[in-house]
């Protein structure tokens, strides 16, 4: 029997710092923190049982550096580390500097991080491993009837690529063979101009795409399972807003075969903890391997309610070479389960980050409300990190319930101070194609209008009340302490102060 | 007792507000409406409860500044900024000059960040709406647009710098004809 682990440092902060540690706790563990120096405040330095300076204020200064993790470790007396998500989580090179100085990294091997990590060697392992893959070439084209023949073996519509390219940019669809000279022409120039590299390559086009993806699990026994799907077609800009499992797209059949292929790529990587396989649907259900994320997913909670796990635990047994505790059989579902993640950013002004003091904070509760959260009552959010503040997610019997209850708790979710993305959510619950469970990975940006963000009539008017109450109690509180009578509406000492301000504006 | 007057501004609106304490209730008329509403204070300048006729709302003042009468206030979980201002206070408020700041846009930075480039030049003409400034937040890049169309006087933010929110960034003058 291996060794247990005895003290586990978190290289991360956040919610998902907070989520690992309470983990930990239940585990009796004790958690050790690092933080930046603007950090100082951060609740999971509070959280955790011992906390370390990294010192600096960038990501770059701090939860970046591995060597100062590693000091941090050394000097916590901590055996493991966990790195969360983001950051170091799939840093081939930290996993190794772990194993140098004999740390345990709760995370897969360095070697399946290298391989998943690169787009052109994950697609040549998955293509050697039988696992279904966008069709397309391999090598860079620049022959026009060579891309037409390519395109017709793939079938149209294709899309263009630039090889070095990346956000949206180098791209076109093609619909004909008759559209593919000029369309070639024009990526091949936008690409030697935004990336100084003008090789392009062709790939079948996925009309009305869905991004849904399979959690796996593996042990250092030869064991892998997987524990269902996740549908996170409600992406912004490439960035999941909402997530949740199962998915309404998918039926058993398709749950097995993708679950089957997942555990078939994770395999093929040699692949040990949790990891994510991420597939592109098409709207005849036809999936492809997208590519394989190497760590813990930010949306792992909705997979823990619908299956009664906690991902984190299973994460540690791995680590210190424990077998995984179930059998793909007795993996089973139950529910539905939803999870938005709540962004400092304002839906109405173009989702520009906010940043400062949360000046309230009312978190909402009731039965299937989980909130993963990383702020608290008076914290300043800083520009520095991340904006995802916090994960609200929702459980119920069915997926109709889950709406309801979301609905529901986000009217008594108050975060005020700071903007955040929470009249989004509203607006999304209330889509019709969002309840009907008819969303692709376009629909917030083509259907998006933040003039459609609706307002409760009723805050107005209450507002209205209110801060005429309390103005007019603090006018009658202030003339009372300078010596007026409380009942009588402005005291003379303010009233002559203010005639002379009248004057004085009227004068200049 | 008697009636005391307010003016509210909220969402470019003003709303003509009295108020009259009655026993233990208070009588708020807002543009001729008039409600009872029992008022119980949780905390202070703070936090309320209030029943309007027999509605129920938990109220929280959350920033507020008493000498300009700015508040902003939350109830039902959304947040709403007004501004509350007696007779005397409204009537000194329309005495100061207005209109003189019409011509002149001032770019102020919505949040701290680094600035990473200016999209225009000193003298250069733009219209309402194009971008000034690029500013890094939080990781990602933001445009920060011209509010007027204009000329661009002045650009006060150098490449990589960092700064603080509320600070002027650039300006921008209405181009005379």
């Amino acid at each position: 029997m291996p060794e247990p682990i005895t003290k586990v440092l978190v290289a991360n902060r956040g919610e998902i710092a907070m989520r690992v540690m309470r983990t930990l706790r239940k585990l009796d563990i004790p958690a050790v923190a690092v933080y930046s120096d603007v950090d100082r405040q951060a609740p999971h330095v509070f959280f955790a049982e011992q906390a370390i300076p990294l010192g600096g204020a960038t990501s770059a200064e701090s939860y970046l550096r591995i060597d100062k993790i590693i000091d941090a470790a050394r000097k916590a007396g901590a055996d493991a580390v966990h790195p969360g998500y983001g950051f170091l989580s799939e840093n081939a090179e930290f996993a190794d500097a772990l194993a140098e100085a004999g740390l345990i990294f709760i995370g897969p091997p360095a070697g399946a991080i290298r391989s998943m990590g690169n787009k052109l060697s994950a697609r040549a392992i998955m293509v050697e491993a039988g696992v279904r893959v966008i069709p397309g070439t391999d090598g860079a084209v620049s022959d026009p009837a060579e891309a037409r023949r390519l395109a017709e073996e793939i079938g149209f519509p294709v899309m263009i690529k630039a090889a070095a390219g990346g956000g949206g940019k180098g791209m076109r669809v093609v619909r004909s063979a008759a559209e593919m000279e000029s369309a070639l022409r024009a990526t091949r120039e936008e690409a030697a101009k935004s990336f100084a590299d003008d090789a392009v390559f062709v790939e079948k086009y996925i009309e009305k795409p869905r991004h849904i993806e399979i959690q796996v699990m593996a042990d250092t026994h030869g064991n892998c399972i997987h524990l269902g799907e996740r549908e996170c077609s409600i992406q912004r800009r490439h960035q999941k807003v909402v997530e949740e499992a199962p998915s309404p797209f998918v039926d058993e059949a398709m749950r097995q075969a993708m679950g089957e292929m997942a555990v078939q790529a994770a395999k093929a990587c040699d692949y040990v903890g949790a990891g994510t396989v991420e597939f592109i649907v098409d709207a005849e259900r036809n999936f492809y391997f997208l590519e394989m994320n190497t760590r813990l997913q930010v949306e792992h909670p909705i997979t823990e309610l619908v299956t009664g796990t906690d991902l984190v635990k299973m994460q540690v047994d791995v680590a210190a070479g424990g077998t995984l505790p179930l059998k793909q059989e007795e993996i089973t579902r139950r529910g539905w389960a939803m999870e938005f993640r709540i962004y400092a950013e304002d839906p109405e002004a173009g989702f520009l980050p906010s940043t400062g003091k949360i000046l309230r904070l009312r978190e909402p509760t009731g039965p299937g409300v989980r909130h993963d959260s990383g702020i608290y009552e008076k914290y300043e959010v800083s520009v520095y990190y991340d904006p995802l503040l916090s994960k609200l997610v929702i459980y119920g019997y069915s997926r109709e319930d889950v709406i309801q209850r979301a609905r529901q708790a986000f009217q008594e979710f108050l975060v005020a101070g700071i903007k955040t993305n929470i009249p989004f959510h509203q607006w999304i619950l209330k889509q019709q194609a969002f309840v009907d469970g008819e969303c692709d990975t376009h629909f917030i940006d083509d259907h998006f209008d933040p003039a459609q963000i609706e307002h409760d009539p009723r805050v107005p008017d209450v507002a209205v009340l209110a801060a005429v109450l309390a103005y007019h109690q603090h006018s009658r509180r202030i003339n009372f302490e300078q010596g007026g009578q409380a009942d009588c509406a402005p005291g003379r000492w303010r009233l002559a102060s203010r005639r002379e301000a009248v004057m004085r504006r009227s004068q200049s | 007792m008697s009636v005391t007057r307010y003016i509210v501004n909220i969402g470019g609106e003003k709303r003509e507000v009295g108020i009259e304490q009655v026993g233990e209730r208070w009588a708020i008329t807002v543009d001729g409406e008039t409600r009872v509403v029992e008022q119980t204070v949780v905390e202070r300048d703070e936090l309320f409860s209030l029943i309007v006729g027999d509605h129920s709302y938990l109220v929280d003042l959350v920033e507020k500044d008493w000498d300009s009468g700015r508040f902003v206030v939350s109830a039902i979980a959304e947040q709403i900024e007004l501004q509350v201002r007696d007779e005397l206070e409204a009537v000194a408020d329309q005495m100061t000059p207005v209109g003189m700041n019409e011509g002149l846009f001032e770019l102020k930075a919505p949040m701290p960040g680094i600035v990473v480039r200016s999209l225009a030049e000193v003298g250069e003409r733009v219209e309402r709406g194009q971008g000034l400034i690029v500013l890094e937040a939080m990781k990602m890049q933001n445009e920060l647009a011209s509010d007027l169309g204009g000329v661009v006087q002045e650009i006060l933010a150098e490449d990589g710098q960092m700064v603080e929110a509320g600070a002027l960034l650039a300006k921008v003058i209405r181009e005379e004809p």
